[in-house]
Formats: C-alpha cells, structure tokens, sequence
C-alpha cells in the first residue's frame, strides 16, 4: 500500500507533519528510528529537547514527505516543547503495554497536551500500544488499548520497535487517514509542491545526528 | 596554560580570563575548576561528611526511579558510563544532589553533565556533585531546572533576541521557516553542550563556563550560529535546519575556531544587556505560564460552564496591560516586544473562545513561503558529515572505541 521513496526523490505532493507523544521510555525514539531507519538498539540515549527524522513514501499515487518529530516524555519539558506541535496533521499516543500508568498518562497529561497547543482541529490521531514483545510483562491487554482508542476517536495500533512489529503499518495507516481527509491537505501541498533537496546531503535519516 | 601551578592561580581576573580561555590542561581541570567556579567554596562550608550523607540520604530520593532510568541511557556508547558500575556513580552523585537540592530534585540533562564531569575527573564523585551544585545554584540562569525548567525558557527568548542583534540575516530566516530557536538551543543550554559538541570542545566550553558564567553559553550559541549561518540561510525546513545544525556541532573539532568566534568574533556581549533581555523574557514567559495554567483549567472545565471564557479574558488583559506598564521603564525599542506578547496573549484569548471544548482550531498561519537566501555557501565543510567522534568521544580520553558510524548515542 506504501512504498518507500528513495530519499533522493526530489519531487513531493504532499509533507506532512507527524507527532509523537507519550511518557518517558515508551519507545517513542525506538519507534522514529525503527521506522526512519529500520533499526533498533537497546542502547538508545533519553531524548533532551526534540528529535526528528524524514521519510518519503508513495502512496496511493501521491508521493508524501513525512516529517516525525519526537519529543521528551520528561514531565518537566512539557512547556517547552509547545512550538512543535504547530501544524501537526498526525499525532501518535504512545504507550508501554507493560506499564498501565503511561496508557493512563495518555488521558491525563498528553491529551490535555494537544488541547493546549495542537493547531489542526482535524488531526488525526493514533494510540500506539509499543512493546508488545514483552510477553508475560504486559500489563495491557489489547482491548483495553483499542477501547480507549475508540473511546478518544483514536486510530489503534499494537507495535514492537524492537522485533519490528506493525511499526511500518501503524504510519502507513496514518499516512492514509491523514490523505483522506482534505481538510489537512490544504497547506501540506501548497508551499511543498516541488522541494528541492540540497545537494550536499541528502540520505540522512535519525542515525547521521546526535540524539540529544 | 604554562603559568597556571597547582595550588596558585593569577591575581589578576584578567589575567586569569585570558589563560582560562586559552584552555585548562586536563591535569588541572578539576582543581582549576573547584576553585573558579566556587564549588570548593561551596564544600568547603559544609561538613567534611556532608557528601557522603547525601549519597545515603539519595537512596530515597523522590527522583530515584528518573534517575535510574536516565542513568541507563547516558552516554550509551561509553564503555564506563554503560557499565554497572559506571551508572552506579552516576546515580549516586544525581540522587545525593536531588536531596541536597530537593526543590529542584533531578532533571534530565543533570545526567549528561555528571557523566562527562565524571569522566573528565577521574570518576570523582563527590567533585562531580559539588560542581554540579555550584552550576545549578550559582553560576546558570535561576530556573533553570526549576519546574517547567522557566529559566531556560527566559534565556531561549534571550538568546533569540540577541540573534536579532547580532545575525539579523539569520532571525530573518529562521522567521520565516517558522523555527523556534529553542529547537535548535535547548540541550545547548540544559545540558551545557555535553551532548551537542565533540567532548573536547565541550571541556574548552566548560573551562570558561566555570569562570565566567553563563554569558560563555551565549557566545558558544552565537559562535555556532554565526559559523554556520551562510549553510543555515539555504536550508528551507526547521526540522532539516535543526538536524544539519546538530551534525554541524557534533562534529566541531576545531575548538579553536569555535572559541575564537565565540570570544571575539561576536562583537561585545556585556552581561548588561543579556540581563535586560532576561528581566523582560523572566515576564514574558511567567505570563506564558500563567496563560497556560489558566488554558488548562478552562479545558478542563469545559463543556460546562460558559463563565470561564469571561474569566480568561480577563486574566489576558490584565496581564497585558501588567506587561506593559512593566516595561515602561526599558529602553523604547523593547515596547514592541511588550505589544507583541499581549498581542500573543490577546490571539491566545480569541483562540480560546472560538474552541471552548475540544482540540485546538488552526489558528497558527502556516509558515510563509521562504525567500531565497542571498550568499552562497561558505567553504567550512558539510555540516552534514558524518558525526563520528561526537559529544561522548569523551571515551577517546580513555582510549574507547568509537561508535563504528553515524550516531554515537545508539
């Protein structure tokens, strides 16, 4: 359904803003880098400020340039980060299914999070349940994941960025989502329609830059 | 520093200044660094025992389970700091300092300092935690890692204007593609470039920091920014920009050329006029906090009640015209600035009575289109390169491995 463009692909319909959100080691940078890079390391320092990485995709004959920025989870960076959600089309919720107070956090803080800043009222939002390699630590079953995901008119995805489950599909699905509904399109083609990458570099993902 | 001896330093501050930031040997740092930072004052006037206390006290520290989670994720690449005993140091010194300070507890990017401190000392824990102390509570911005870390808030809108000062070329641009300095600067600031410039630049940096204040971290960024700024007027995308300049710092060897920038290619930089910025942003960003206390609660309160709108609109005002009348006595540029955020805080206000209950409406403008930059590039290199040997290359002082490619923190 998507195919992955060569970063090199200079010509782009559409770029488009994706979010990650949630706790403090759920995975959020796991998950960016499983998906921008395909790969995974247990080794992965605590995000200070915020991240980001690019990924063009075709699809649906439309050739998209996802932009993803990752964010703290640390409470304290809360109030810093509020530039960063302007303009988001797509918001990944994330959650630790082997730790119920980051699925309940969702609700509670990050929510209230996106009310506070979120400039799209049509976003569109996805619930991620990460780390369901865990096995008999999970703590959160998936009805209880996807309940609260349809409670809040969330998308629901289970994923593992560490044994690469479902991480691929669950922007995929957002990606699709986000493309159905026009409302969010209007700007994303308008000052993007060509883009020119530089010619100094160009194949850069999340591993080229420090993660700080 | 040839004249620097154990035990004796200069009489003269600037003669002091001039070897300092000619850069302490590594043999030195640690006392070089007690004695000008104030931390050996600082332990000094507590009990011979007082350390070891607080590592006692820290094992029921309220930031423990923060602190174990970050000392895992330190510096991952480094052989010590990713071992057993090498996070065991480090959680000690953090979760002695969260008791010793309980009020500003732990904040993430602590980790980052003490580990490189820790690594630059010898592993000299009690040196880490009292140099730590007289960071946090002499020498940087008050509130820094205060909740909301608001301090580092104030010196991002500081820092900003002084971009306007002295890179207009610059702000202009990062206006335009709708970039928040504090993308670019925040790890710069809370975590004193540990994690964004290679580790022996990053000790250089320290070097003078610890003489000379926070005013070091306002030439680094400058120095940086200005470095850089010719590759940074061609890069059309925030997030782009953002990870270009990254690339550029971690891989800023040329210490030299940093420091000398940062030192005299920058123009004069009196603490004066960062310290006006800081008293204007300390407001501007207390109101900004106020607003956002007071946003929340109408969120929460919404769906019900339509009195909190009133209530809000109020509150904007008030603290509109609070700035206003507060800023009569700045120079008369600065009112602008004043008009500015209450207009913020008037848009803010608008905002919230369109969209009582649920998410936000697209109030923001989407980022204007950008002008094409003028120069052309200037020959210092990608910054895109590879970023081999970064921040934590601090392993190189003990002779480790560096990551095989890429990034070093994975």
């Amino acid at each position: 359904m998507a195919v992955e463009l060569q970063a090199t692909d200079s010509v782009i319909d559409f770029t488009i803003k994706i979010l990650l959100l949630g706790d403090s080691g759920v995975g959020k940078t796991s998950l960016l880098t499983r998906f921008a890079h395909d790969s995974f390391d247990e080794k992965v320092a605590s995000t200070i400020g915020v991240d980001f990485a690019v990924k063009k995709l075709s699809v649906y004959d439309k050739r998209v340039k996802l932009t993803v920025w990752d964010t703290a989870g640390q409470e304290k960076f809360r109030t810093l980060t509020s530039t960063f959600y302007r303009g988001a089309k797509g918001i990944i919720l994330v959650y630790d299914v082997s730790r119920p107070d980051t699925l309940r956090h969702l609700e509670e803080q990050w929510m209230r999070e996106l009310e506070l800043y979120g400039t799209e009222a049509d976003a569109v939002r996805m619930v991620v349940a990460n780390k369901v390699d865990v096995g008999d630590a999970r703590r959160v079953s998936w009805h209880e994941g996807s309940d609260f995901a349809r409670r809040h008119g969330c998308l629901f995805v289970e994923t593992s960025a560490k044994t690469n489950i479902a991480v691929a599909n669950a922007f995929e699905e957002l990606v699709l989502k986000i493309l159905e509904t026009p409302s969010l399109l209007e700007d994303a083609g308008a000052h993007s329609g060509t883009v020119r990458l530089d010619s100094l570099q160009s194949g850069y993902g999340v591993y080229d830059y420090c993660y700080c | 520093m040839p004249y620097i001896e154990k035990e004796r330093l200069p009489n003269s501050e600037s003669k002091l200044k001039e070897m300092i930031r000619k850069g302490v040997p590594p043999t030195l740092r640690h006392w070089v660094w007690m004695e000008v930072s104030g931390a050996r004052k600082k332990k000094a006037s507590h009990a011979e025992s007082y350390y070891s206390i607080m590592v006692k006290a820290g094992e029921e520290s309220a930031n423990k389970k923060d602190i174990e989670m970050d000392s895992q994720h330190t510096f991952p690449e480094h052989p010590w700091l990713s071992s057993a005993d090498g996070q065991a140091a480090l959680r000690r010194v953090l979760q002695a300092y969260s008791v010793h300070n309980d009020r500003v507890g732990y904040v993430r990017a602590m980790n980052v300092i003490v580990g490189l401190m820790l690594v630059a000392l010898n592993r000299n824990e009690e040196a880490a935690f009292w140099l730590l102390a007289a960071l946090v509570e002499d020498i940087l911005y008050p509130g820094t890692y205060s909740r909301n870390l608001e301090g580092c808030q104030v010196e991002m809108r500081a820092l900003d204007e002084l971009i306007s000062t002295k890179l207009p070329r610059l702000h202009e641009h990062f206006t335009a593609i709708d970039l928040d300095i504090s993308m670019l600067a925040t790890d710069w600031y809370l975590c004193l470039y540990s994690l964004s410039l290679p580790s022996e630049t990053v000790m250089r940096v320290w070097d003078a920091l610890f003489f000379e204040g926070p005013k070091i971290l306002f030439r680094v960024a400058l120095a940086l920014l200005k470095i850089y700024e010719e590759h940074m007027l061609r890069v059309k995308d925030a997030g782009e920009l953002m990870m270009r300049m990254r690339n550029a710092a971690a891989t800023m060897h040329q210490r030299d050329v940093l420091l000398a920038t940062a030192f005299d290619g920058i123009g004069g930089l009196p603490m004066a006029t960062i310290d006006r910025f800081r008293e204007l942003k300390q407001r501007e960003v207390e109101e900004m906090l106020a607003g956002r206390g007071i946003k929340a609660e109408v969120l929460a309160g919404a769906g019900g009640s339509s009195g909190t709108s009133p209530a809000m609109e109020k509150a904007a005002k008030e603290a509109a015209e609070k700035m206003k009348q507060g800023f009569g006595k700045f120079m008369a540029g600065v009112t602008k600035l004043a008009d500015k955020t209450a207009e913020q805080l008037a848009r803010m206000n608008t905002r919230e009575d369109q969209q009582q209950p649920a998410v936000a409406t697209g109030g923001s403008p989407a980022p204007a289109p950008v002008p094409a930059p003028a120069a052309p590039s200037a020959a210092l290199g990608s910054p895109g390169a590879s970023s081999e040997g970064s921040a934590v290359a601090a392993a190189a002082q003990e002779g480790a491995e560096k990551a095989p490619s890429g990034n070093p923190f994975i």
